[in-house]
């Protein structure tokens, strides 16, 4: 009985997970192929121009993606063997570029993000909990610089 | 040095955006293998080991129990008693019933050489609605309250001890105790316990190995105790019928017994008619 309702449950959360990754990768492509114009660069110190600055503003992009049952259930068994998470690579993916994705939105009007930087982090890690829930935070920053037109 | 830069000017800037295009299309950074592939082989590769270990406990104290001689049996018999009193008080008309049952017992033993030098197993009378018999590791025999009030007759009772004596002989008894104690030791110290819906599953692995092997020790156990009860009686009608009661009473369908420690009724007539001969 216990069994069945385990199964059950990879089952359903399969089912759901999949679906929503599915249609968060399809909105994460749009929108980057939105954005594909406006440059985004890790570097900024050397950097100089002609152009007359605008406006320099620091913008930042958060999100915390977390796994579902199934992938959860995975990746418990991937400890075991070890080798590479495959359930838990979608979901960094996920988080980087949505991260990324909201941080360049944040600046849509500028015309260049520099130094920009990627952080992420888990935020439930008590050593105690036994049903820790995976999940992962990133962080994306950088200065968006506007022209004079 | 300093480095003068184009930026995002499109009159100088000729990036070619194309190519970022199918950059974003064709992810590299995740795997092309679906989950539910890799949940499929990591199952399969759990469901193995489990497999494994099961057989190689099995092994183990197959080995072990096959060379000790009936003194050391009884030696482990005896220090496998139960913590719970067996000293049971049983009432005028259950202590005939257990008599009686002594006294086929008796009977039994006369009839297998294997059998002479045993020693007397203690038998006795649990208070359960459930049709059902039993023997403990320690060697008691333990028949329900349910099936005493369903055996009619003498050889219906003989084949029901038979079988247990059958139990007995094979060391069923101590076998499955040793390799249910030898497996889960290994499955706990593999530190798959940090996860409780995983143990869950490890164990339920575990007692479908369980149940297969003790189906056949239960036909072992028919087949044996087929053949005493017709030296002793000349004929086994008395099982068939019996098994017939049970399958009424029961009322299950078929697929059910595939997760039951013993074979179905039915399966079991069909067993007992077909070695009639």
């Amino acid at each position: 009985m216990d069994l069945l309702i385990i199964l059950l449950t990879l089952g359903l959360t399969f089912t759901t997970g999949s679906i929503l990754e599915k249609n968060h990768f399809k909105k994460i492509r749009e929108r980057e192929i939105a954005l594909v114009k406006k440059p985004v660069v890790s570097f900024g110190k050397k950097l100089t121009t002609n152009k007359k600055i605008k406006k320099v503003e620091f913008v930042t992009g958060e999100v915390v993606i977390s796994g579902d049952y199934f992938k959860n259930f995975v990746s418990a068994f991937r400890n075991f063997f070890g080798g590479r998470m495959i359930s838990f690579e979608s979901l960094m993916d996920r988080a980087r570029r949505e991260a990324m994705l909201r941080m360049r939105e944040k600046a849509k009007n500028a015309d260049i993000i520099v130094n920009a930087r990627l952080e992420s982090t888990m935020l439930n890690t008590y050593k105690e909990a036994n049903n820790q829930i995976p999940q992962v935070a990133a962080i994306a920053y950088g200065t968006a610089i506007t022209y004079e037109r | 040095m300093e480095q003068q830069l184009p930026m995002n000017d499109e009159n100088n800037f000729n990036y070619n955006y194309e190519n970022q295009i199918n950059i974003i299309e064709d992810n590299v950074n995740v795997s092309k293998t679906s989950d539910i592939k890799e949940f499929l082989i990591l199952t399969g590769g759990i469901i193995l080991i489990i497999c494994g270990i099961f057989f190689m406990s099995d092994l183990a104290m197959q080995v072990f129990l096959n060379n000790i001689s009936y003194e050391t049996q009884v030696k482990i018999e005896n220090s496998l008693n139960p913590i719970k009193n067996t000293d049971k008080k049983y009432n005028e008309k259950e202590l005939n019933k257990i008599a009686e049952l002594e006294n086929i017992q008796e009977k039994i033993k006369s009839k297998d050489e294997d059998l002479k030098n045993f020693r007397k197993l203690k038998i006795g009378i649990s208070k359960d609605k459930e049709i059902n018999a039993y023997i403990y590791p320690n060697g008691e025999i333990y028949f329900t309250e349910g099936i005493l009030k369903e055996l009619s007759t003498e050889d219906q009772k003989a084949f029901i001890l038979a079988h247990e004596i059958a139990h007995y002989k094979n060391r069923d008894h101590l076998k499955s105790i040793g390799r249910s104690i030898l497996a889960i030791t290994v499955i706990s110290l593999m530190g798959m316990g940090n996860s409780e819906h995983i143990s869950k599953i490890m164990y339920s692995i575990y007692d479908m190995n369980n149940l297969k092997y003790s189906r056949n020790q239960e036909i072992d156990a028919d087949m044996y105790a087929n053949k005493i009860v017709k030296e002793i009686y000349g004929t086994n009608k008395g099982a068939i019928e019996l098994f017939k009661i049970i399958d009424k009473k029961q009322n299950l369908p078929e697929f059910i017994h595939y997760f039951s420690t013993h074979p179905s009724p039915s399966a079991r007539i069909k067993l007992i008619e077909s070695n009639s001969l």
